[in-house]
């Protein structure tokens, strides 16, 4: 029994460690700390208490040395750390089937933020982790990378493990299943593998089924496995970049199999969407962003969860480096890099479109061989934003305008570069024109697409 | 039983058994040791067995002359007391029942013993080792971690040595909390199995003071929670120590139960500050600025400089000492507090002459290499 004293000690102890973490160790701080609970520290270890087996797989693998410095730090002492987990959620041992892939405390429903682009995957996934096997079985979800399909297949099995402690779960990526399925041949134990996969587990989630593209006789052996779950009520949930069908050389008959169930897609978040996602993400990292920045960080990054995830990485990050304020200057300066990235969605014709109404000249104009004054300052500025908004490479750019050599393409840059820095009346000019194209790829793209157009 | 016995040998071996056994005990028995006759390796031996339940060790002392065979149980104490002080040579042992009579030249003493029948079992080795390796090796790697592992007796996985071993490698771990010691090397017999233990710090004690000869080769087992180990002598015209050679010890210990402190997550890995420094003279500056310390915050200062490391003691009521010492240092300056007794117990032992001390920050562990065979880890002290 550990005493009274020694408990006390120990939480001074841990509370100090998470002053020091927030403060040095921002990115690794989690919303849930704060439900660890500090036992004792005693034959030179502090031992912490999780409450669930996810959070301590996270910390004792991913977490453990920023929270050894952190202890030296706060103690002063050479001691090591030990995270248990004694809850009854905690318990599963066909959780440690696949280790290779440890479900992150950070992927549960809570965290989820609902909009109108991932809403019915997140339904489905709900209520397939209320009736596992009976509604939706198949589950297929699909959409592009970055946009949650994980944090969606996880949050499900961690509502399972919560509402059946003793439910017996086998995640894994398409590709650990493929390394398994080979293995088997190699060592010649495809018994041992077909018991794993068709006795041994109550639902099966693979996540990344795309990888079964090309593969023949891994497709064989996971549609024979699918065959062998599916009538005996277990669930199955897949994830996908794209549609069964449009998986390149998939079988047609797991195909119609897994179109059989309910098929969900998740589309890239509107902007409000990832304006909550924003908030929530850095909220659970402890850090409470003004609605400017927030907002700020929304519109650069569109297209894809994970860039959020980064963006308020940098932004912590510069922030500790400037004393902790989250002001709009910050974010600028941090996230100014990100700008061409983000903007992969921007088409020459949106950036030419903006420059030829400003200047009032013509688009054949820009493209043809004319070289007044007139015609080549805007010629150049468009070059300049093509270079800046798009992807598009020197060569890609100058063919657009009137197949030019890539070497014109970065004298105009060059140019416009110089004027920009000498000729302050020229700079509003092109930040005006910038704003106005910023305005437009902030708004949801069909209608920005039409707007080039017109 | 009826023997004759080299007196100083004897003494040696009973001061061994008296470092075991207990001077006070509920059960008398336990105070005291075995005496018995036996033959090893063809020669003709006393074997003397002394316990405390935890810890058992056996010598062989073959400086004897055995004129009759038997055993005996004397108190171990009061026996070693009347052979210490005798001023003869040679002593003659003469037991009959449970009675000794211990003759000098001018002198005679009865002791009462009790029912060597009563003396608790011994279990030792049975079969084959789990590993083998030369005295020497065993002392250095135990001298080298055994001074750092945790004093009170509070902490007790710390209590002890970790003896951990993966196919040959071998490596030796102590800490207190403070420091970390670690000593690592490579036995030759040895099988793939891999084998971790924590033996007690009384345990190791008694085996260092067992590790007389480096020549000999130590044989470990571990088994049921205890520690086995017994020392073999070369037998006359063999070149290595074998199975048949003379056991001349053995011991057998208790392990301690409980887990090791990660210590693995101790030792730094991203230290970007490394200075390479001459031992002698570190110790020798680590010492004379540790004469001007305050006895409440023993510390000293470090300051790292551009190949320039000075050393300063501060004892606010009574001056202060400052030492310099070239070092090879390039990176930028650094000042780090730390106990120069710590400090001094890593640098008795360092193997190799240059030592590197790695470094990140002054609130960080400090790492100290020493060939590849030692690492230690300290912890600093906050500076004034």
């Amino acid at each position: 029994m550990v005493s009274l004293d020694a408990r006390s000690q120990a939480c001074n102890t841990w509370n100090e460690m998470l002053t020091y973490l927030r403060q040095f160790h921002s990115p690794v701080v989690r919303q849930w700390f704060s439900d660890l609970e500090p036992v004792e520290i005693a034959g030179g270890v502090l031992t912490v208490r999780c409450q669930t087996l996810i959070q301590q797989q996270h910390l004792s693998m991913k977490c453990r040395p920023v929270f050894v410095e952190a202890l030296q730090s706060v103690t002063g002492k050479l001691l090591g750390i030990n995270f248990i987990c004694t809850g009854s959620a905690g318990l599963n041992p066909v959780m440690n089937l696949c280790n290779e892939v440890p479900l992150s405390p950070d992927y549960i429903f809570e965290n989820f933020v609902v909009g109108p682009a991932n809403d019915l995957a997140h339904r489905a996934c709900q209520a397939v982790a209320m009736q596992p096997g009976r509604v939706y079985n198949p589950l297929f979800i699909h959409g592009a990378p970055g946009l949650g399909k994980t944090h969606l297949l996880q949050a499900t099995c961690q509502e399972l493990l919560q509402r059946q402690s003793d439910i017996r779960i086998l995640y894994i990526t398409c590709e650990q299943f493929v390394n398994h399925f080979m293995e088997s041949i190699s060592s010649g134990n495809q018994g041992q593998f077909r018991a794993m996969f068709r006795s041994k587990c109550d639902v099966l989630v693979v996540d990344d089924i795309h990888f079964l593209a090309g593969r023949d006789r891994s497709q064989e052996e996971f549609f024979h496995t699918f065959n062998a779950l599916l009538p005996q009520g277990k669930q199955i949930i897949l994830s996908s970049d794209s549609p069964p069908r449009d998986i390149p050389s998939m079988e047609e008959r797991l195909v119609s199999r897994f179109a059989n169930g309910l098929l969900a897609e998740i589309e890239p978040p509107c902007f409000e969407t990832r304006l909550i996602i924003v908030k929530r993400k850095s909220h659970l990292r402890g850090v409470n962003l003004p609605d400017d920045v927030a907002e700020f960080v929304a519109k650069r990054c569109e297209n894809n969860v994970r860039e959020i995830e980064g963006a308020i990485t940098k932004l912590m990050g510069q922030a500790m480096l400037n004393g902790g304020q989250y002001t709009m200057a910050l974010a600028q300066t941090a996230l100014g890099d990100l700008l061409p990235q983000a903007s992969r969605m921007v088409s020459i014709l949106q950036v030419v479109g903006h420059v030829t109404r400003f200047f009032n000249v013509r688009v054949p104009d820009l493209q043809g061989k004319k070289r007044h004054k007139s015609i080549t300052l805007p010629r150049q500025v468009s070059m300049y934003l093509v270079r800046k908004y798009t992807q598009y490479s020197l060569e890609e750019t100058g063919g657009f305008f009137g197949g030019r050599d890539h070497t014109t393409v970065m004298h105009s840059v060059k140019t416009i570069e110089r004027l920009r820095q000498t000729d302050s009346g020229f700079a509003r000019q092109i930040e005006q024109i910038e704003n106005g194209l910023e305005r437009e790829i902030s708004r949801p793209a069909p209608i920005a697409a039409s707007q080039a157009m017109s | 039983m009826k023997v004759i016995v080299h007196r100083q040998a004897l003494v040696e071996v009973l001061g061994l058994a008296c470092s075991v056994v207990l001077t006070r005990s509920p059960k008398p028995v336990l105070s005291c040791v075995r005496i018995s006759t036996a033959t090893v390796g063809g020669s003709r031996v006393l074997r003397i067995v002394a316990t405390d339940l935890e810890i058992t060790i056996e010598t062989s002392l073959s400086q004897v002359d055995i004129k009759q065979d038997g055993i005996a149980l004397l108190p171990a104490h009061k026996l070693l007391d009347i052979v210490n002080n005798s001023p003869d040579e040679n002593l003659a042992l003469d037991v009959v029942g449970e009675k000794a009579t211990i003759l000098g030249a001018d002198s005679m003493f009865t002791l009462l013993g009790f029912n060597s029948e009563d003396f608790p079992p011994v279990s030792g080795f049975e079969g084959a080792p789990d590993c083998t390796l030369s005295a020497g090796l065993l002392k250095t790697m135990l001298d080298r971690t055994r001074f750092a592992a945790a004093k009170e007796m509070t902490r007790y996985a710390m209590n002890g040595v970790l003896f951990e071993r993966k196919g040959k490698k071998l490596s030796m771990v102590a800490t207190d909390g403070h420091r970390l010691a670690q000593a690592r090397d490579e036995i030759e017999l040895a099988d793939e199995r891999e084998s971790e233990s924590i033996i007690p710090i009384k345990a190791i004690n008694m085996l260092e003071r067992l590790l007389v000869d480096p020549e000999q080769t130590v044989q470990l087992q571990f088994r049921e929670g205890k520690l086995f180990a017994q020392l073999i002598s070369k037998a006359a015209g063999e070149k290595t120590p074998s199975a048949e050679g003379l056991i001349t010890a053995s011991l057998s210990a208790s392990l301690v139960e409980g887990n090791f402190p990660p210590y693995k997550d101790v030792i730094p890995k991203d230290c970007d500050h490394k200075a390479s420094i001459n031992r002698d003279k570190f110790r020798s500056a680590v010492q004379r600025a540790a004469l001007l310390t305050n006895e409440e915050s023993k510390s000293i200062r470090l300051s790292f400089g551009n190949k320039n490391l000075t050393i300063t003691g501060r004892a606010p009521e009574m001056g202060e000492a400052k030492v310099e010492m070239p070092i090879d240092y390039t990176s930028e300056t650094m000042d780090v507090g730390f106990n120069p007794i710590y400090l001094q117990d890593a640098l008795k032992v360092a193997p190799t002459e240059e030592i590197t001390f790695e470094l990140r920050a002054p609130n960080k562990p400090g790492l100290i290499k020493s060939g590849q065979g030692f690492l230690y880890v300290i912890m600093p002290v906050s500076l004034p």
